[in-house]
């Protein structure tokens, strides 16, 4: 099957004053339609910034986008015009972010917002947009959308204001949904509603989803298959049942082992030392060798390639064998 | 149990909302806390969670007498601080500190991290400069950090790194209980456990007393001995943490757990996540009778009138007439 959404060795430059700094050396991810892929990374570990190239929202004034690949479906992100590209965005590819007030104008209406979407896209009359976006509202759980279609985003709540944005990117039905933190800010009540909501906006629409998140809890309850970032660099590709059972990659399963939970009451937690390196001061061998309890000598200073392992997962470690038995 | 080192006593916190400019008049109340009564007891952790506007920080701020009180009393040491002075409050203010969520917020960016750590013990206490630099450097040791962070200033600090430092400050001055609100939501996911495993060190090295407010579910089992659940207003639930995260009684805590994503793929298909309907209610415009009851699954008729009180039942407390029995969760693996 074609993936509905494919990254291929991606890197983005930023320039700054003291010289490039590299924020994604090297990412590859794919997505199936019908499929949730999650992105999982702290800060700093190029997980936002890779969603923003797919998305082409990067300065290209400040970032350089380099890859090796870059496909929506048939489609070849690369080599497109501006123009192009830019009619794709909330069309066939779409995107939901962490913080909604940035998705939403403050001064208008939500319904203009709405309906906008269809008069741009689909060149749809007033009328029909109208009930399509009422249709849309109420489709995410929204009461009253007749009503709510007039108010502005600051006489809702951040979860209604998320549900809004959620249904502003899912009214052409688009083939991708990209999500950077979409609950992060919501209270795990609001989340398990936002949540179960993409859940059935997926199954209606067999559309590709890729969800940025930290929280493993989110990556269990909602992945597919699950790409861990470190660094800029994609360190461990797995489906998610194969890598909570079996992290291959150290900095997978330190993260996985420092979950505070109440079964782990009373003992220490086993925290990951060490701070994640900033894009500015990335180590010269393995990324993660300054805190990985598996360091070698060997990963002072050579930096792992992306190995692919006989199930198809892939992980980037030169140790990743003694990990499995560690 | 051991000794009581703070109380609150039925303490509301009520804002007025006023209208009209020349001649305002009040015309409704937010009722930001509402009869809400806590203990913490000597070298105990008490968690507060709740989802925002259930008024757990506005609860925190009341124990540290940055919040005045509508009607109820704060008491702390056995001392009656609800209408405490200046001069008393100071000595208070060193036997009870503060760590706020946002580590940048709280540093002073033109304030060396020294400086910023010796500030409370410039108030509070009467040092050498040698003495001064001394216990700053042993208190910075405490946390993790060594002494060439004396130095540095903030903004050259990761979150995690400055989150040590607002600890240190609360630290200084040799407390004996510290507010905790939401001190590990900022950090990354990798740096959570480091902190919370800090936490839990000086706490037992230095036998403090911890309110720990937090929407973290899974860091206040791991953390607190005991946890109350605050919606809107009000203590639904209060008991040891271990029972009330096994076995939660009141609906709204039954919800809120469940509504916590599983770290088990399995697990987590099994289960789903449980779908609360609605949002937590205006504080404007609360719900009649228990203010749970739109939302509740086991609601009755009666849950419509009357505002159910806390009862006690074992070490626990619930404000819930109509429990049956403990609902059982599977414990995060």
């Amino acid at each position: 099957m074609t993936p509905a959404l494919e990254l291929e060795a991606l890197a983005v430059d930023f320039a700054s004053d003291r010289g490039p700094i590299t924020a994604v050396e090297d990412v590859s991810l794919r997505v199936l339609p019908g499929r949730t892929l999650c992105v999982v990374g702290e800060s700093g570990s190029g997980k936002s910034v890779s969603i923003l190239a797919a998305m082409g929202l990067l300065d290209p004034r400040r970032a350089t986008v380099r890859a090796q690949g870059l496909r929506l479906g048939n489609v070849d992100l690369l080599t497109l015009t501006d123009d192009r590209r830019r009619a794709l965005n909330g069309d066939r590819i779409a995107m939901v972010f962490q913080d909604p007030m940035t998705a939403l104008n403050p001064y208008l209406r939500i319904g203009t917002q709405l309906t906008e979407v269809l008069d741009v896209h689909r060149k749809m009359a007033k009328n029909e947009a109208t009930s399509q976006a009422i249709a849309m509202l109420r489709a995410v759980g929204i009461s009253a959308p007749e009503s709510r279609m007039r108010s502005y985003p600051h006489e809702l709540s951040g979860g209604m204001r998320q549900r809004v944005v959620l249904a502003m990117a899912l009214l052409c039905q688009p083939d991708v949904l990209l999500a950077d933190e979409p609950t992060t800010a919501l209270d795990v009540t609001i989340q398990a509603q936002v949540l179960q909501l993409i859940r059935d906006s997926q199954a209606r629409t067999g559309m590709a989803v890729v969800l940025v998140t930290h929280d493993m809890g989110v990556v269990a309850h909602m992945a597919d298959d699950v790409a861990v970032l470190y660094g800029g660099l994609v360190v461990e590709r797995a489906p998610v049942a194969d890598l909570f059972a079996a992290p291959r990659h150290p900095y997978t399963r330190a993260l996985l082992a420092s979950i505070p939970s109440a079964a782990q009451r009373g003992h220490r937690l086993q925290a990951i030392s060490g701070v994640p390196p900033s894009p500015q001061a990335r180590p010269p061998g393995c990324v993660f060798a300054p805190r990985c309890a598996f360091a070698a000598p060997i990963c002072q200073t050579v930096r792992p390639v992306e190995e692919t392992l006989a199930d198809g997962r892939t992980v980037r470690c030169s140790r990743h064998a003694d990990v499995l038995h560690g | 149990m051991a000794d009581v080192l703070a109380r609150l006593t039925d303490v509301s916190v009520h804002f007025p909302v006023h209208e009209g400019v020349l001649f305002p008049r009040e015309v409704a109340r937010v009722r930001a806390v509402d009869g809400v009564s806590l203990t913490i007891h000597k070298g105990e952790v008490l968690g507060l969670v709740g989802e925002s506007g259930s008024g757990k920080s506005t609860t925190g701020r009341v124990l540290l007498r940055l919040q005045d009180v509508t009607s109820g009393t704060v008491a702390f040491g056995g001392q009656d601080i609800t209408h405490a002075r200046r001069r008393e409050l100071q000595a208070i203010r060193r036997r009870m500190t503060v760590v706020f969520q946002d580590p940048e917020a709280s540093c002073n960016p033109r304030m060396r991290v020294g400086d910023a750590v010796a500030e409370p013990l410039r108030v509070h206490a009467r040092l050498t400069t040698g003495e001064l630099q001394q216990k700053v450097l042993a208190l910075l040791d405490q946390v993790g950090l060594d002494s060439s962070f004396a130095l540095r200033w903030p903004h050259e600090l990761s979150g995690g790194q400055r989150q040590r430092v607002g600890i240190a400050r609360a630290l200084a001055t040799d407390p004996d209980l510290i507010v905790l609100d939401e001190p590990i939501s900022a950090l990354d996911v990798s740096i959570q456990a480091q902190v919370l495993n800090l936490l839990d060190d000086l706490r037992k090295k230095r036998g403090l007393s911890y309110l720990f407010i937090a929407h973290d579910l899974g860091a206040v089992a791991h953390l607190c001995d005991r946890v109350a659940v605050m919606y809107l207003g009000r203590v639904v639930e209060q008991g040891p943490v271990e029972d009330v995260i096994a076995a939660p009684r009141h609906p709204y805590t039954q919800a809120l757990l469940r509504s916590v994503p599983l770290h088990d793929p399995l697990a987590a298909r099994a289960r789903g996540l449980q779908v609360l309907d609605g949002e937590i209610p205006s504080p404007l415009a609360p719900p009649t009778g228990c203010a749970f009851h739109p939302r509740c699954r086991d609601a009755q008729p009666s849950c419509r009138e009357g505002r159910p009180e806390l009862v006690a039942l074992g070490a626990r407390q619930t404000a819930c007439p109509v429990w049956t029995g403990d609902a059982q969760l599977p414990i995060q693996s």
